[in-house]
């Protein structure tokens, strides 16, 4: 019902929400706009805090052109080298965690086989392990098998799923009805052909969680390229970021950091937004229902 | 179209509360002839699709064979039976066309070559061109069937419930499978669509001559589509016969109550025996039977049931050979005839009669049939038929 303490409330909701989602987004705002100042005034801004002198008011674009020129240890090459390999790593581990997941998940749903739930739980159970503690045993395998200073320790295990998403799969492909897979078994399929053709193309608000959500992991993964990629050539965007932070710190040329920072996050933002209408709908229609 | 024989199927779920298991399905014998419209019915419960299931291959068999086309299927997966189901809830593919759905299947089972090769080769390309041709022209076919062309570049979301049922059994008969089974397919129809969609699944029988076996707990729906029914009661059969058959002589009491709508009138009393014949007898209600009707019954507990049909009111009731005097308790005035709840003595019988013949609620009326429309059940075991 419309009424004047349904209006206030709505204005007083919006109100919070609005000055809630500007307090999230000041760090980007402080970002975006340092990134568009000139050198003094943006010295100044940094170092003295003072919100007015954050306001543009001649952008200059040309930090971000000098900024990328000047990241890695050759002029715009280093910048693009670095793009490049992010590009390849996310992609294939995009690729790789979503189908993997799918499979596995599909097969906790949907196959009835001796040992499923211990084995569910024991995949749960992988995800209480702190990164840290598989750290050094990890990289000693890879050391082994001659894939340090390569991409490869970054791809490979995304091809044997991830536990968080194997649950998120599972939970959600056990909505799908029953009859759609036995109907589709009756059509001439195996489980194989179920789960691409069925399973997967359904799950479609889940894939759109697991892909972002991966992207971002892996786009902004900065411990595991410091770890496996050793030479110039194989660093990804957060290495040259890093180098770049160490090489140009300070508050001198904040302006050229604040450039390189905005062209590195731009690509998940714009992630998020074409895939955001699939990720709201994939987290409300219990995609994570316990 | 092919054949199926069931000998001796039963399924045994395997219980934590019961050691020996829990016997959904025991010792099922049924023969399908090519072409025959079986329809499984009973009620809730009772087996008849976990027995559907068992011979789509969806569920394993337990104990017993089954045979399709003279073929031992037991150990066979579902996908390589050659069998076409129609879900109860239609089990269309949400993602697909309706020309998506009715070609999945056909595209999986036709050889032709894959779009990698097909990239490569132009011969290859050329035959994957041509086999897609044929299965187009073989949905478009199913669709003029079954009135489904303008329906064919739709999504399931955008079809009534009706235009589901129907793309769903387009689905099927586009695949020109052995055998067509039915999983209650028209139970989320409301009343008027069920009706139109039965005649068409006769309609549809008729012009494929296709071997169907349907489930059902819809007795009426089971009368009106099989050319054999099949009654279930806890997973075991109770009979198996035409629908004339199971309506006029009912294996049981069970079938009897539970074919025919109302359901016969029973009446438990006992079977007297003299040289002067035979006669029922119960509380307030005496049935002289006719020679030799309970020639296979011990004098003792026995259930006489007579149809609602066959039970006259009024005028009709005085040139019946058993007849007496009934109180109105309750009528039924449903259009085309009336359902009218009787009391003699003791006993409650259900009467139909037209409805300008039906006496007013509360008042006193003759009651009466022939004896010889009257069946006589055991009053122990399974209740079974003696006359």
């Amino acid at each position: 019902m419309n009424g004047p303490s349904n209006t206030a409330s709505r204005v007083t909701a919006h109100v919070l929400l609005i000055a809630g989602a500007l307090l999230m987004l000041l760090p980007f705002i402080w970002m975006l706009c340092v990134s568009l100042l000139p050198s003094e005034q943006a010295q100044a801004a940094t170092v003295s805090g003072d919100l007015k002198r954050l306001i543009p008011l001649r952008p200059e674009w040309s930090n971000y052109p000098d900024a990328l020129a000047q990241m890695g240890s050759r002029r715009w090459n280093g910048f693009l080298d670095a793009l490049a390999n992010s590009i390849v790593i996310a992609t294939i581990s995009v690729v790789a965690t979503v189908l993997s997941s799918s499979l596995v998940g599909f097969a906790f749903a949907r196959i009835r086989f001796r040992g499923r739930g211990v084995l569910f739980v024991i995949m749960l159970a992988t995800m209480m392990l702190p990164a840290q503690v598989t750290m050094i045993p990890l990289f000693l395998v890879f050391r082994k098998l001659g894939w340090v200073d390569t991409i490869l320790p970054l791809v490979v295990p995304s091809f044997f799923g991830s536990a968080f998403f194997i649950f998120m799969y599972r939970q959600f492909i056990a909505q799908i009805p029953e009859s759609l897979i036995e109907a589709a078994a009756l059509d001439g399929h195996g489980w194989i052909g179920i789960w691409w053709r069925i399973a997967l193309p359904l799950s479609r608000p889940v894939t759109a969680i697991c892909a972002v959500f991966t992207f971002i992991y892996v786009w902004n993964d900065f411990l595991g390229p410091l770890v496996y990629l050793h030479s110039d050539e194989q660093a990804t965007l957060a290495i040259a970021l890093n180098s770049f932070r160490n090489q140009f710190g300070g508050v001198n040329n904040v302006h050229l950091l604040m450039a390189a920072s905005v062209v590195t996050m731009l690509p998940c933002v714009l992630i998020f937004i074409v895939a955001q209408k699939q990720f709201v709908e994939g987290l409300g229609r219990g995609a994570v229902k316990g | 179209m092919a054949t199926v024989e069931l000998k001796n199927i039963g399924k045994t779920y395997e219980s934590t509360r019961a050691p020996e298991g829990v016997r959904a399905v025991r010792g099922v014998d049924i023969a399908v002839r090519d072409g025959e419209f079986v329809v499984l019915v009973g009620p809730s419960g009772c087996g008849k699709s976990t027995l559907l299931r068992m011979i789509a291959g969806l569920e394993s068999i337990t104990e017993g064979s089954l045979a399709i086309d003279g073929r031992t299927v037991n150990d066979i997966p579902a996908r390589d039976r050659d069998i076409a189901m129609v879900f109860q809830n239609y089990a269309l593919y949400p993602h697909l066309s309706v020309r998506a759905n009715m070609a999945f299947g056909l595209h999986r089972r036709r050889q032709y070559p894959s779009r990698m090769r097909a990239m490569v080769s132009p011969t290859y390309r050329a035959a994957r061109t041509a086999e897609s041709r044929r299965i187009d022209d073989d949905v478009q076919a199913a669709a003029e069937t079954l009135d489904l062309v303008p329906l064919l570049d739709r999504l399931p979301r955008e079809l009534s419930g009706g235009q589901r049922q129907r793309v769903a059994v387009g689905r099927a008969i586009v695949r020109n499978p052995k055998v067509f089974l039915f999983d209650e397919p028209l139970s989320n129809l409301d009343a008027k669509l069920r009706v139109e969609m039965r005649i068409e699944l006769r309609q549809l029988h008729r012009q494929l001559k296709a071997t169907m076996i349907y489930v059902t707990h819809d007795q009426e729906e089971a009368m009106g589509l099989g050319d054999r029914l099949v009654v279930l009661r806890d997973g075991a059969v109770q009979q198996n016969a035409t629908p004339t058959e199971v309506y006029t002589r009912p294996a049981n009491r069970f079938v009897a109550t539970f074919i025919g709508m109302p359901s016969m009138n029973c009446v438990d009393g006992r079977l007297h025996r003299s040289d002067a014949g035979e006669r029922f007898a119960a509380e307030d209600f005496v049935v002289e039977l006719p020679r030799g009707k309970g020639a296979g019954a011990t004098p003792g507990p026995i259930t006489f049931g007579i149809r609602p049909d066959r039970v006259h009111v009024g005028a009709a009731a005085h040139s019946c050979a058993w007849r007496s005097e009934a109180i109105v308790e309750a009528v039924e005035r449903l259009g085309d005839r009336a359902d009218i709840a009787l009391r003699v003595g003791a006993h409650r019988l259900l009467a139909r009669s037209l409805p300008e013949h039906a006496p007013a609620e509360g008042e006193s009326t003759a009651i009466g049939f022939d004896p010889r429309d009257g069946h006589l059940f055991a009053d122990c075991g399974d209740a079974a038929r003696i006359g």
